[in-house]
This record gives C-alpha cells, sequence and structure tokens, in this order.
C-alpha cells in the first residue's frame, strides 16, 4: 500500500477502519498528490481560473488603462500617472453623474422594495386566484428589456401616445405633455420605468421570506390579543428584515449598473446629463468619444462606488445580526 | 535479379501482386482523402472580407453577388464573409485595433472609423491600384482625407450625400411643388402638418439616438454654408450655424412628430404620414424594399438653403497593413478587380447606389433610370473634414456638446444663441484636452 496513487482504488479505508493498524497504516503513507485531495483543488481551481480570466484580468487591466493616455487611433499609449483622476476629481460631469445616480438609485431602491413588500404581503393572504395574481405579477421581470422600452417610448410619445389621453383628462392640462423630453419628468418617468420592471424580483424573494415565518408566532401573537397590523409590525417586518436588506443591497447593484433602460428611453437626457448615470457616462467615454483611458477612470470611480456600497450594507446586517442575537 | 515483363525491366521490389496492389491502393487512396482539403485550400488563398453589410438585406445581397461574380472570373483568390453588424462594428474594429492588430485582410471602414485606423497605421496605401487603372485624378474629393503623402489608403464602396427626399404623392396631393428655398420649405412642410395623422418633414431629435441626431444635425448647418469647426477652432457660434438650428427649431415646432424616435418616423414615412426627411442617398435602398407603395413617388432635391451644398461621407474598402504579404496581393487584387469601372458599375447597381467614386464608375442608363436621384446629383459636395476640421478625430465628442445645448433649445425654448454660446465654450475648454500632444 505505498506509492502516490497506491490507496486510491481501495473504497475500506478512511471512516470504517478505526483500528490503530488502519490509522498507523494511514499515517504511513506517503504524503503527496492523490485523487482524492486533488478534487477541492481542480474545483477550486477552474472557479479561480474563471473569475481570473473574465473577472480579475479586467478589473486589473481596466486599473491600468486609467494610468494610460489610450485614446482610440489618436495617439500612442503612454503613462501619464494620476492625471486621469485629477481630470476626474475636476469633471463636474462626472460628480453631476453621480449624484444623478445615486437619485436614480435611491428612488428605484426605495420603490422596487417597498412595492415589492406590498406586493408580498397582498399575495400571501389566502384568496381565488392567488397563483394567477402571482404569476401575473412576475411578467414584469420576465419581458425584455427593449421590448419594454419600446412599448414604454410609444406610450410616452408626445404626439400620439396614449399617455397623454390620460393626462389630459387632468383639469390644467390642455395641450400634450412632452414626457420623456420633459426636464421634470424625464428622471420620474425613466425611475417608474425601472421600479415596474425591477419589482417583481423584490415581490418573489419577499413572498418566499414570508412563507418561511413559522405559523405559530402568529398564532401566538393572536392568543395574546395583537391585531394584523401588531403582527405585521412585530412579527413579519422583523423576520424578513434581513431579506430587505439583502433586496437593498442587490437592488442598489442592479440600479447602479443599470444602462439599457435609461440609454433606450432618454440616452441620458433631455439635456444637460440630467438622466445620465454614471454607467452611462462610462459607456459614452469609452465607446463614443473612444477615451479610454478616461472611460476605465470612470469605471474605477464606479467599482469604488459599489464596493463602498456593498461593505456598508453588509456592515449593517452584521450589526443588526448581532442586534438579534443580543 | 530481374525478370522480363511487357518489355519493362522491373526491379523485383517495383512488381506487385494483387493483395499489394490492393494494399497500395488503398494506403494511397486514404493519403489522397487527406490530402484533398489541403490541396483545395493551397488551390486558393483565403480572405476575409470584414464588413457589416453581409447583415443588411440590400447591400448584402448586391456584395454576396459581386463576390460570387469575382470568384468565376479567377480561382486564386477566394473572400470570405467576416464582420459584425452595425452598431457593433466600430467596436469591435477599435478594440482590434488596440490590441496592436486587426483581423481580416479586407475590411470595410465608415468614415469616422477609417481616420482613426488611418492614423493607428493599420491601412496598406492603394495608390498603386489607383495609379494601375489610371484614376488618380479622377477620384472624387472625398478621398482626399485619405491621402498621406499623396497616397490614398482607402477607396470609396458607397459614398452617402445628403438630400432632401421627399414623397412626390403627398406634395402633389396637397397641391405643394418641391421647395426651392428655406422659405418655401418651412411654407410647405407647415402645410403638410396634419397633427397627429400627417407631419411635413422629420429629423432626429432624440439624445436617446445620438448617432442619426449627430450625423443629421452636421447637414442643417452645412445648408446656410456653415462648418463646425475650423482646425482646432469650434465654430458652432456662428452665423450660418445659428441659421441652420434656428431653422431646425422652426420646423420641430411646426412640422415635426416631436419626440418620434427614427424607427417610428420611418415606419410613419413609409407609411405616407411624413413627407420629407433630409437623408443619405444610400437610405433610398431601404425604401425600395420596405416601402414599396411610397418608392415611386420619392423625389429628391438639393437641400433648400443658400449654399446648396451637402455633406458627402464616404465608406472605404481597406487592406490590412499588417496583413501577410500574400494575404496583401490577394486583397489588393480584388480591390483592383472591383475598381474596374464595369464591375463597379454592378455593385452600385445591384446596391441601388448613385454617386460614383469616379466618372466611368456609374453607366448613364442606370442613373437616367433612378427617378429620386436628381437632388443628390445637383448638390455640391462637402467633406466631413471640411465642415468638423481636426475635430474630425472627435466627431461624437464634439457632437454631444452640441446636441445636449440644442436639445434645451427644443425642449426648453433656450433661445439658439445662448444655447450656442455655452457650447463653444465648453468646446473651447476642451480641446485644450482633446488636441494635447496631438499632432496630425
Amino acid at each position: 500500500m505505498s506509492g502516490v496513487w497506491g490507496h486510491s482504488g481501495n473504497i475500506e479505508p478512511m471512516f470504517q477502519s478505526a483500528t490503530a493498524e488502519a490509522v498507523e497504516e494511514r499515517l504511513q503513507r506517503p504524503r503527496g498528490w492523490n485523487r482524492r485531495n486533488s478534487l477541492p483543488y481542480t474545483l477550486v481551481f477552474l472557479i479561480v481560473a474563471y473569475l481570473g480570466v473574465f473577472i480579475l484580468f479586467p478589473i486589473a487591466q481596466q486599473f491600468l488603462t486609467s494610468f494610460s493616455n489610450n485614446v482610440v487611433g489618436v495617439d500612442k499609449v503612454t503613462w501619464v500617472g494620476l492625471r486621469n483622476y485629477e481630470r476626474l476629481f475636476e469633471d463636474d460631469d462626472f460628480w453631476f453623474a453621480v449624484q444623478v445616480t445615486f437619485t436614480y438609485m435611491v428612488f428605484v431602491v426605495a420603490g422596487a422594495v417597498s412595492l415589492g413588500l406590498v406586493a408580498a404581503l397582498l399575495l400571501n393572504r389566502k384568496f381565488r386566484g392567488r397563483n394567477l395574481a402571482r404569476s401575473a405579477i412576475a411578467v414584469p421581470w420576465a419581458f425584455p428589456e427593449i421590448s419594454a422600452v419600446l412599448v414604454f417610448l410609444w406610450m410616452c410619445n408626445p404626439t400620439f401616445g396614449v399617455l397623454n389621453i390620460f393626462a389630459r383628462l387632468f383639469p390644467g392640462i390642455d395641450a400634450n405633455l412632452n414626457w420623456l423630453s420633459d426636464p421634470n419628468l424625464a428622471m420620474p418617468l425613466v425611475i417608474a420605468l425601472s421600479i415596474w420592471k425591477a419589482f417583481p424580483f423584490t415581490f418573489l424573494v419577499i413572498l418566499a421570506a414570508l412563507q418561511a415565518i413559522p405559523r405559530e408566532i402568529y398564532e401566538a401573537a393572536e392568543v395574546d390579543g395583537a391585531n394584523p397590523l401588531q403582527a405585521l409590525r412585530h412579527i413579519t417586518i422583523p423576520e424578513i428584515t434581513p431579506t430587505l436588506l439583502l433586496m437593498a443591497v442587490l437592488m442598489s447593484i442592479f440600479s447602479f449598473k443599470q444602462f439599457t433602460l435609461i440609454w433606450l428611453t432618454t440616452g441620458g437626457g433631455p439635456y444637460g446629463g440630467i438622466t445620465e448615470t454614471l454607467v452611462l457616462r462610462i459607456y459614452q467615454t469609452a465607446f463614443r468619444f473612444f477615451d479610454l483611458a478616461y472611460g476605465a477612470t470612470l469605471g474605477v470611480s464606479g467599482f469604488v462606488i459599489v464596493l463602498g456600497l456593498t461593505l456598508l450594507f453588509v456592515y449593517a446586517q452584521q450589526r443588526q445580526d448581532r442586534a438579534r442575537r443580543r | 535479379m530481374n525478370r522480363p515483363g511487357n518489355g519493362l525491366l522491373l526491379p523485383r521490389s517495383l512488381s506487385m501482386g494483387r493483395r499489394d496492389f490492393l494494399k497500395r491502393t488503398a494506403a494511397a487512396g486514404f493519403a489522397a482523402a487527406l490530402a484533398t482539403p489541403a490541396l483545395a485550400q493551397n488551390a486558393k488563398i483565403k480572405i476575409p472580407l470584414v464588413s457589416w453589410m453581409w447583415n443588411e438585406p440590400g447591400r448584402g445581397d448586391a456584395w454576396r453577388a459581386i463576390l460570387a461574380k469575382f470568384h468565376a472570373e479567377q480561382s486564386d483568390v477566394f473572400i470570405e464573409e467576416a464582420g459584425a453588424p452595425f452598431n457593433e462594428f466600430t467596436n469591435n474594429m477599435l478594440i482590434q485595433s488596440q490590441s496592436g492588430k486587426i483581423n481580416g485582410a479586407l475590411f470595410h471602414t465608415t468614415p469616422d472609423l477609417v481616420v482613426r485606423l488611418l492614423r493607428g497605421g493599420h491601412l496598406e496605401p492603394l495608390q498603386d491600384i489607383v495609379d494601375k487603372l489610371g484614376i488618380g485624378d479622377k477620384l472624387s474629393a472625398a478621398h482626399d482625407h485619405l491621402r498621406i503623402d499623396g497616397k490614398v489608403h482607402g477607396l470609396d464602396i458607397v459614398t452617402v450625400k445628403f438630400g432632401l427626399l421627399y414623397n412626390s404623392a403627398m406634395f402633389e396631393k396637397a397641391g405643394l411643388g418641391a421647395p426651392a428655398s428655406v422659405e418655401e420649405w418651412v411654407e410647405t412642410s407647415t402645410a403638410l402638418t396634419k397633427s397627429p395623422d400627417q407631419f411635413g418633414i422629420y429629423s432626429p431629435h432624440l439624445m436617446s439616438e445620438p448617432g442619426d441626431f449627430w450625423f443629421i444635425l452636421q447637414q442643417w448647418a452645412v445648408m446656410f454654408d456653415g462648418v463646425w469647426a475650423e482646425g482646432r477652432k469650434p465654430q458652432v457660434n456662428t452665423a450660418p450655424v445659428i441659421e441652420g438650428l434656428k431653422l431646425f427649431k422652426t420646423m420641430y415646432d411646426k412640422a415635426m412628430p416631436k419626440g418620434t424616435d427614427t424607427a417610428t418616423a420611418n415606419q410613419m414615412y413609409a407609411n405616407g404620414r411624413i413627407g420629407q426627411q433630409l437623408i443619405v442617398s444610400a437610405a433610398v435602398n431601404i425604401w425600395s424594399s420596405s416601402g414599396p407603395d411610397i418608392y415611386p413617388s420619392l423625389r429628391s432635391v438639393v437641400p433648400p438653403g443658400p449654399s446648396g451644398k451637402a455633406i458627402t461621407r464616404i465608406h472605404p474598402i481597406c487592406v490590412n497593413a499588417h496583413a501577410s504579404d500574400d494575404e496583401k496581393a490577394a486583397a489588393k487584387l480584388f480591390v483592383e478587380w472591383l475598381y474596374k469601372p464595369e464591375n463597379y458599375q454592378e455593385l452600385m447597381e445591384r446596391c441601388l447606389d448613385v454617386v460614383p467614386p469616379y466618372p466611368e464608375a456609374i453607366r448613364q442608363e442606370y442613373l437616367d433610370k433612378q427617378f429620386w436621384a436628381e437632388g443628390y446629383l445637383a448638390g455640391k459636395s462637402i467633406t466631413p473634414l471640411e465642415i468638423m476640421g481636426d475635430y474630425i478625430f472627435f466627431n461624437q465628442e464634439f457632437g454631444n456638446v452640441v446636441m445636449d445645448k440644442f436639445s434645451e433649445v427644443l425642449v426648453a425654448n433656450r433661445p439658439v444663441e445662448d444655447a450656442m454660446a455655452d457650447a463653444q465654450q465648453e468646446l473651447e475648454k476642451a480641446s485644450e484636452r482633446l488636441f494635447e500632444g496631438f499632432t496630425l
């Protein structure tokens, strides 16, 4: 029973033999590579290789590019140190894009999570057609973004869009509204579309969390005389808070990265970058203006912001867990 | 140890029995089977033609037919289809150019892309082909920005030139004629508009479609003899540019379906709900297939305006400077063949194009049949280089500043002069960054 591969065909040893002889025999085996030991490393290697090639390498490349003057087809690429970062800090458009991004993110997260919560609470109750309602509510999530935007654009068309038919029913509105071309309406409309698209996901996850709350807790509360609102406040919400936090984190990241809905509806306009989030700015800079270096610098700033947000939420969750244990 | 046989003295080792014969024949057959693909491959040099046109119904078919003709006439070079749809094409090419080498010996380019590839040293000079064909002094002026030291580095395969393309049936129904002046143009456009069913004109104006918006907006200033930049000096606050933008605003207010995207507008145009578009000649190909009802009614005039000028852009075919010598020779063989009058004429006719790169590249009989082409041919050509100066390298970034400020004019009624004064200031500030260390 010696040699590197010697024991591998032997099914018996690992847990069955507790005899001193078997233990001794195992100890005497040469340390080294064997098939049983190699499996975890192989599996880990695959994951690490995937992450390395498709995630870490591009991130590293982006960091490197941000220290260059890489503008496609204009000059030879040279290192410029921190010049792009100096430009970033002095760039008013960048700071405005950050502001727009956070505005968009806060409203989308608040809207998607609260709407998802309300829908989940309603559809967690028993009534006829509940399953159909649950399926129907998930439709926006499954709807392709491009198709959703096209329909939305037609609805918002200032000349023959259906929204104006409803708008003109309101007193004081006697001319067609410009909707997506109106600086006051563009951002709320984009946010509304984003919430409509995102809330079914929060709804499904929150619904799953609600169904995991033991029925007995509610029965005990009922025996103690708690009304439904008190049960919601003291049982339901605390029980699903970790899920709500998780949804807030995920929705923050999703909304931070949102590109398609905003680009196709307003392109960052109607003017002055009113709806231009950081992701749109990155795209414009790198792929329309071909300034890869500054695009990469903006990308690094986005990476730092998302990382900061994620760490903040992780910290909040840990703190909450500790408080609950106490 | 020889023995006679059929009058030949064969060494014993070469004589064979039936079994040997079968064995050797089988071995030879097997070897031949293995070698056949290699022989076929060696028989022709295969090179890809990287283009977005394969994905365009009319043009893709035209190019396939041209390649089939080329393959039928010679057997040394075989050209394969390669590339990506238009929306991804430029990015794909630029990403490849960043890695140092573009894949493919032969590729089509866009007006914006070609200047970057030229600057990046990716393009092989094609002057030898031009000289050989004797078309050096006949080549359109639109090729001038593709010259380095007098040598042209790309040859046009489709020229797109602006004109006012209108639906003559709609005009006749309204008792109107083609506009000959700016004033007439505003009047006819207004008269044709019966919102929300019918509109006089459409021009892209949404920030969500920056490519289309800027592409066509440039022509509005050119109608008044405006240029957007001279060298490194932006000219967006000059009188001709302001005039052009004011005209756009007037049309937007009086005759355009506001807030409508280009795809919807094109559908409306095809359905006879929009009367005119300021659009390039190459787009007419689309209406011949997707708008059969309006196609017979299409006519063009020179874009109305005192200058009579029309922006003319060429889309060159280029040979990759980093390809192997054999590949470059093969690619040049094709370009030379394509640029012979009889082949280029066929390409133009199949693509329904009307602006040739040199006079003999189009047949007069064909041109006479293009009832819609008159305005496109009559306009005085002006190239992107002439209207954008050194900003030709930063065309989209420049355009974004203009469009952003001009959108305020359109949707917030800001005076054009104020908006363009801001744009001028912003562009001048940007020029310091853009041209730092930049040499042509």
